[in-house]
């Protein structure tokens, strides 16, 4: 999966590394930092903005990274991402969907767009992934090419 | 019968919220109640860290406002380390206060931008699809625009001076853990790669004319919806009484504009606030000890701080302040939709603040922090961008932290957000057959206002549908709606 990352390919990764599994986001985003096979950008982001809008719009593909609550086959999952203005958030959080619509509709641009799922287990305050978000993350960083 | 309306979650609010509406066997609305579900638990969490970490920690708790909390916890770390506001060096309080009034730029413009756009563009009745924030990019792209370059620049002074967006390092015990290069201070002058600072003063002012022009279209709405009788708080400048946004004194006064606080230290808090407990909802109520649980109670934001200051000390928003007083003929504003104009003006006034700061030469000083004698309790409260923030910490010999209390703004304004819910209840919902769309909206159009901020740390996705729920009065689900 290493072809899969285009060299100016961007990857945000949401979530919150105080609430246990919803740190998966940015565990994944860590392995990229200072990556010798990549020149790709990592940003990190506690939930999408309205200004990420205008971030995605000078890339020509952008992979978002959250952790999943549900049940994901082999815990983790790589879905196209599609613009929508189908409003699922009830936070000021945009759905990776929605800043991609927010980017068309704005800057007349659309990016190759990607939604990385890591299935989490626990989201209580602590710091640290539970075992099973570890294992998850862990084949994510396999499928492009991380693993240990 | 009586019935029971839930709503859950509310929508484009910050974390999870549910709406439950009692309607007894005629069908009219008995009772209406705003419930906090999600219990943070962070007070505990906090205890038996070290105190130094606390800043950093505290951010944790919101991904909208974390700056506020970093820097409420900092001003209570200072003097866990022996030293109160005034210690501080120059350069060490400016650069906070800039970051702060970065934050409060940001955060102000992406609510206004973003949540409450929609609802003022395309009105009450508007579908449920088209009140969004891509509904206002397709038809005000100029406008959309604006407020993501306006909310990029706040982030881009929490970037520059935290090192990033969220949950950088800012403050430290006693000061400040960097400055400003002169190149980072010219990036917000230069206009090159961001539009620059008198930029953002003049998109404030255009939004401020805009809500003014839409006020004067829509004055019977907006100086109707969900207005009620109310006390106010919110940080003073001592002597000048001043708004004042990151340091000073609290002052509060009645539905009648007396002062029913008179611009005491923060640090006394104690003293003068109590919180009491509901058994259906986690959040507490903060009220006023002398004035009781019934009468204590007030409003905190924008709006409850335009009225409890005397003057804006930046000419724009003073002079906007002025025509904002006028419209009630100086008596205090209860009006719950003028939050958005008050906040309005609030953006214009963090924008001077931040140019004042951007110009002064402190701010690239080489003195970052002071040192104290350690003590065992401290308290730090800021104006957050939706209201008074307390922060307060008690530590060990050791260091630890052995006791944490917070009041957030949206606690202070949790009675409020309830009056405004049972308004709508009571003159909207009430007498209808069933729950609309429009009526749906309205309770969150009432709740939006405050711009409240109700724990917003988890988010993963997959998890957020809106939530409709009937039941009778006995509990049992008579109805269910899922958007």
């Amino acid at each position: 999966m290493k072809e899969f990352l285009k060299d100016d390919a961007l990857l945000i990764a949401i979530g919150n590394s105080g609430r246990q599994d919803d740190g998966l986001g940015w565990a994944f985003a860590d392995a990229f930092v200072g990556d010798t096979y990549w020149d790709g950008r990592v940003h990190y982001r506690y939930q999408l903005q309205i200004e990420d809008a205008d971030l995605i719009a000078n890339t020509s593909q952008v992979i978002f990274v959250d952790a999943f609550k549900g049940e994901l086959s082999g815990g983790f999952a790589l879905e196209k991402c599609e613009p929508s203005t189908d409003f699922s958030f009830s936070t000021h959080a945009l759905a990776p969907e929605t800043v991609l619509a927010l980017c068309r509709d704005l800057y007349d641009k659309t990016p190759e767009a990607w939604i990385l799922k890591i299935q989490g287990l626990e989201w209580a305050l602590e710091t640290g992934l539970t075992p099973v978000a570890r294992h998850n993350l862990e084949a994510a960083l396999v499928f492009f090419g991380k693993g240990k | 019968m009586r019935q029971k309306i839930v709503i859950e979650p509310v929508t484009r609010v910050e974390g999870h919220g549910k709406v439950t509406i009692q309607l007894d066997e005629g069908g009219r609305v008995a009772d209406a109640f705003f419930h906090i579900v999600e219990f943070r638990g962070f007070e505990r969490f906090i205890q038996g860290h070290p105190y130094w970490e606390v800043p950093v920690l505290v951010q944790r708790l919101c991904g909208i406002c974390p700056v506020s909390h970093h820097l409420a916890a900092a001003k209570a770390i200072d003097q866990l380390s022996g030293l109160d506001p005034k210690d501080l060096s120059p350069t060490a309080t400016k650069i906070r206060r800039l970051l702060h009034y970065g934050q409060i730029f940001q955060s102000h413009a992406l609510h206004f931008f973003y949540l409450a756009s929609p609802d003022l563009l395309f009105g009450l009745d508007a579908p449920a699809a088209r009140r969004n924030v891509v509904a206002v990019a397709l038809e005000n792209k100029e406008l959309a625009r604006k407020g993501i370059l306006m909310r990029k620049f706040g982030q881009e002074i929490i970037r520059v001076i935290a090192g990033k967006r969220i949950h950088g390092v800012a403050a430290v015990p006693g000061g400040v853990y960097q400055s400003m290069s002169v190149e980072d201070r010219d990036y917000f002058f230069s206009g090159k790669e961001l539009p620059n600072i008198d930029t953002m003063i003049e998109w404030s002012q255009e939004i401020v004319r805009f809500i003014k022009d839409y006020h004067a279209k829509n004055a019977p709405w907006l100086d109707t919806f969900a207005s009620y009788p109310s006390g106010h708080l919110g940080m003073v400048a001592p002597e000048t009484g001043a708004l004042e946004l990151y340091d000073g004194c609290l002052r509060a006064i009645d539905e009648e504009g007396r002062l029913t606080l008179r611009d005491v230290p923060p640090t006394d808090y104690t003293q003068y606030f109590a919180e009491g407990v509901e058994p259906w909802t986690f959040l507490k109520f903060p009220y006023l000890r002398h004035l009781g649980r019934k009468k204590g109670w007030n409003r905190v934001g924008p709006l409850a701080r335009l009225n409890v200051c005397d003057t804006i000390p930046t000419p724009l928003a003073e002079a906007e302040l002025r025509e904002f007083r006028a419209y009630t003929q100086g008596k205090p504003n209860h009006h719950t939709m003028h939050f958005h104009w008050a906040r309005l003006i609030e953006i214009l006034h963090c924008a001077e603040v931040m140019k004042e700061l951007l110009d002064d030469p402190d701010i690239m000083g080489t003195e970052l922090h002071r040192e104290g004698e350690r003590r065992p309790e401290g308290i730090g409260v800021v104006e957050a961008p939706r209201g008074t923030l307390i922060h307060h910490y008690k530590a060990d010999e050791k260091g630890r932290v052995t006791r944490c209390n917070l009041i957030v703004s949206t606690t202070h304004n949790n009675e409020p957000m309830n009056r405004a819910v049972r308004w709508v209840a009571q003159n909207v919902l009430d007498g209808q057959p069933k729950l609309t769309d429009t009526l749906l909206n309205q309770v969150e159009v009432a709740i939006r206002a405050y711009d409240p901020c109700l724990s917003c740390a988890t988010h993963a996705l997959g998890q957020m549908p809106l939530q409709v729920l009937l039941y009778d009065h006995e509990g049992s689900l008579l109805d269910e709606r899922i958007s």
